[in-house]
């Protein structure tokens, strides 16, 4: 379905040829309809990139993007966002806070439908989105004309989680969308996500740097190490996968690089 | 002050205060929606009155003329959003760029009708304005005022509609959070273009109003339109409120007449004219902290609860 072909990425920030930072270095990944992938990785493994790579917010240096067989690399960002269900990992992103509940997921339904000088309020939305905001069970369901912004943080993720598959995306992305908030709330919304991912059969991409989580949800776990793939295990083998195990690889990893002496 | 110059007063800031609500309306749209401190207004007033006057004294109908001063606006703005999406010009310094420009362009405008290279000043001399189309009173300022605010209540309707089709729902979640708009297939930079290019003729259209209703377009007439503009909106929302997107846009129209109140107020007590701008600057300031005292004052009334308690 996704296919992801030797992307390579680089940053220069400041010009300078010793500050070039590699972000991601010739990664490859099949990821096939229905797979619900976590990727893991420290801080500059690349999966932020990785992410940005597929939602048209970077561009790659080098690579392709292919989605359904059609290449998707040179598509602008919003020109993307119909194929992709997007949720970040600031609750504030998401969504717009001056913005009613109901504006919010009218906006949403549009994503993949040209938009016009029509009415942007549909009647018989209203109820749809009761309903929907119902099953999330945080009671939002009589709140739609509140704005966004008086929400709570796991309030508003569920909302741009509500938001991101309403009209069923090809691929659900999610940026550690649970990373600001806190445990309780945390757990609430992975499994809402777990719910709605299976609800509505969605292939899924999300990225996490907790690894328990990493483990327990989804059925393919992807680890990145300083723009590499290191780690790709499915089913059966990423089941029996324990936290001490990726640590392990992790240590192994660090280990392998020498660190230039000054 | 006696009666008859309380209601001269009123007069005034009905007359000035209405065709700048169009102004206001217009940087409600930019600064409100968009996020965007466009200074860009204060060439494009003034393109607007350059453009109306002009036409009016080459005899095309006033009515047309206005038309063609919305047009102007809306091609200026483009202008800008074009300066600062497709060019990644700040916002501040995209703005600056089209007021400098135009400042040029509108002594050019006004020079067309008298057949010189440039002119600072135009005269609607002995030509009809957009004023002079209804005549129900004696008084010709209230003719001025009547014509003003069907306007202004037309062009009320005609935001409020337009903020909430699909197209205007989109322009404010650009201006709201463009990471949003984008994960959600929104062109933000169309909508930055078509929000800045619809606040530009609005503006555009207030400055041709407010030519017609002084019966003359001066070089000069924009300067202070952003503080102006901007004052008016604060005052508005701190004044009418801005519960809801009707409540709100209804506020920023009122916020200019209850500024222009304020302004004739003060000159009727004798403040010079000399120093108008000052006071402009000075009533921003303090109508900018008024969040900040509010918040201020909430703190230490809660403060004194709490040692009460």
């Amino acid at each position: 379905m996704l296919v992801i072909k030797n992307i390579y990425k680089e940053f220069n920030l400041t010009g300078n040829l010793e500050d070039k930072k590699i972000a991601l270095n010739n990664v490859s990944l099949k990821i096939k309809k229905g797979e619900f992938v976590t990727v893991i990785g420290g801080n500059g493994s690349g999966k932020s990139t990785l992410m940005n790579i597929i939602c048209g917010v970077h561009k790659p240096d080098k690579g392709k993007i292919i989605l359904d067989g059609d290449d998707i690399t040179n598509l602008k960002e919003h020109q993307r966002a119909k194929y992709f269900g997007r949720v970040f990992q600031d609750p504030k992103q998401g969504t717009a806070a001056d913005m009613s509940i109901l504006e919010n997921l009218e906006i949403a339904t549009r994503r993949n439908k040209k938009i016009t000088f029509r009415w942007g309020f549909i009647k018989n939305h209203q109820l749809l989105f009761k309903e929907q905001l119902k099953e999330l069970n945080l009671g939002l369901e009589n709140r739609l004309n509140q704005k966004v912004g008086v929400l709570s943080g796991g309030q508003r993720q569920a909302l741009t989680l509500l938001m991101a598959t309403i009209n069923k995306p090809k691929l659900l992305l999610l940026d550690e969308h649970t990373a600001a908030l806190d445990p309780k709330t945390s757990k609430i919304v992975l499994d809402l996500t777990q719910k709605i991912i299976n609800d509505n059969n969605l292939t899924t991409i999300m990225i996490t740097h907790n690894m328990r989580d990493a483990i327990k949800y989804g059925n393919r776990l992807v680890m990145l190490h300083n723009g590499e793939i290191l780690l790709d295990v499915s089913n059966q083998e990423k089941q029996q996968l324990k936290v001490e195990d990726l640590l392990n690889k992790f240590d192994q990893a660090n280990e392998s690089i020498t660190i230039p002496l000054i | 002050m006696d009666l008859q110059a309380i209601i001269y007063v009123l007069i005034d800031s009905l007359a000035i205060g209405l065709p700048y609500s169009l102004l206001a309306l217009g940087i409600f749209i930019s600064y409100r929606t968009l996020d965007f401190a466009d200074l860009s207004a204060e060439g494009s007033f003034t393109l607007g009155g350059a453009v109306a006057i002009s036409a009016i004294v080459m005899g095309v109908n006033p009515l047309i003329a206005t038309i063609l001063s919305f047009v102007s606006g809306f091609l200026a703005g483009m202008f800008t959003g074009i300066l600062h999406t497709k060019l990644k010009i700040p916002k501040l310094l995209s703005g600056i760029i089209t007021m400098t420009g135009l400042y040029s362009i509108n002594m050019v405008i006004m020079g067309i009708a008298k057949n010189s290279p440039y002119s600072n000043v135009i005269y609607v001399e002995d030509n009809k304005t957009l004023f002079d189309f209804l005549n129900i009173f004696e008084k010709n300022y209230f003719n001025t005022i009547l014509i003003s605010l069907i306007i202004v209540i037309a062009v009320l309707i005609i935001i409020y509609w337009f903020f909430g089709t699909e197209i205007g729902m989109s322009i404010r979640a650009t201006g709201m959070n463009g990471n949003m708009a984008r994960a959600q297939g929104i062109n933000t930079t169309t909508m930055i273009i078509s929000g800045l290019a619809i606040s530009n003729a609005l503006i555009a259209t207030g400055g041709a109003l407010f030519s017609q209703a002084e019966l003359k377009a001066d070089i000069n007439m924009g300067i202070g339109a952003l503080v102006i503009g901007l004052s008016s909106i604060i005052i508005g929302e701190s004044v009418f409120g801005k519960r809801t997107f009707k409540n709100w846009i209804i506020s920023v129209a009122l916020g200019s007449i209850a500024y222009y109140l304020i302004i004739a107020i003060a000159i009727q007590l004798g403040f010079p004219h000399y120093l108008k701008k000052l006071l402009y600057a000075v009533l921003i300031t303090i109508v900018l902290a008024i969040p900040l005292i509010k918040k201020l004052k909430n703190k230490t009334k809660g403060e004194k609860e709490n040692v009460s308690n």
